[in-house]
């Protein structure tokens, strides 16, 4: 894929994600330079807020299913913040959005620590997500308990 | 005894602090019904370094984030603070 196709991809998971979380009733914000966050996801009411590093990648079909590649910076993965940031991993094949994978840095950071997931390639960590119609993984990681997890923006009524 | 390693995270209004995720799986291995803080942030309102976190200080913060007393922490092999991007030591006790 060309470097401005990836552009374009990039930045139509950005806006999906931030359709999905303005639906949910949250405000998003982006920021006026891109230097680590991609959206700003606001509480109106109280001023909480979350930092966001949406990632997206086209779905390659497989035999079953298909596989879809992230590259995560190992700088930014390993940093700690407050407010801490949260990783949306956007997989988009032909037919449509395959699935949103939300995971918490702290999460993301465990899971290679501990249980090795993805593999160390120039200064970034790179995730090959696969699925099935049983199962979402990477490294042989279960990935489905952060399909779709939106639950740190459960849906508000306005 | 491998010392608890707490992750910090420096910003301008202050540092995050976090224990590793091997310490985690260390202490959850070791204390029944364990269930720490999933992080702290210090906050100065000017901006600041590690220079001005006091010796008791760190100690606090690490038994916040273990829920452990300072003895317990002691008896673990001491603690370390440590920047998990360079692995850069800021500030260690570690058990005599």
């Amino acid at each position: 894929m060309s470097r401005k196709q990836n552009l374009y991809v990039g930045r139509a998971g950005q806006m999906a994600v931030m359709a999905e979380l303005l639906w949910r009733g949250w405000n998003v914000a982006l920021p006026e330079v891109d230097v680590g966050e991609d959206v700003f996801v606001v509480k109106d009411e109280s001023g909480e807020l979350w930092r966001v590093q949406v990632k997206t990648a086209t779905a390659k079909p497989q035999q079953t299913g298909y596989s879809a590649q992230f590259k995560v910076s190992l700088k930014q993965l390993e940093t700690l913040r407050t407010p801490d940031l949260v990783y949306i991993f956007a997989i988009r094949s032909l037919a449509g959005w395959e699935t949103f994978i939300v995971m918490d840095r702290s999460t993301l950071h465990r899971e290679h620590e501990i249980h090795r997931i993805g593999s160390v390639s120039q200064g970034n960590l790179v995730l090959r997500v696969s699925q099935d119609a049983s199962f979402l993984r990477c490294s042989e990681r279960d990935l489905l308990p952060y399909e779709g997890d939106w639950s740190r923006w459960p849906v508000l009524p306005h | 005894m491998a010392p608890i390693v707490i992750e910090v995270g420096k910003q301008m209004n202050g540092a995050t602090f976090r224990l590793s995720p091997k310490t985690e799986v260390l202490l959850s291995s070791r204390i029944p019904n364990w269930s720490p803080a999933s992080s702290i942030f210090v906050s100065f309102d000017t901006q600041w370094d590690f220079d001005r976190l006091h010796d008791p200080m760190w100690t606090q913060i690490a038994m916040l984030l273990t829920g452990l007393s300072e003895e317990q922490i002691q008896n673990l092999g001491g603690f370390i603070f440590m920047s998990p991007f360079d692995k850069e030591v800021v500030f260690e006790s570690r058990a005599a």
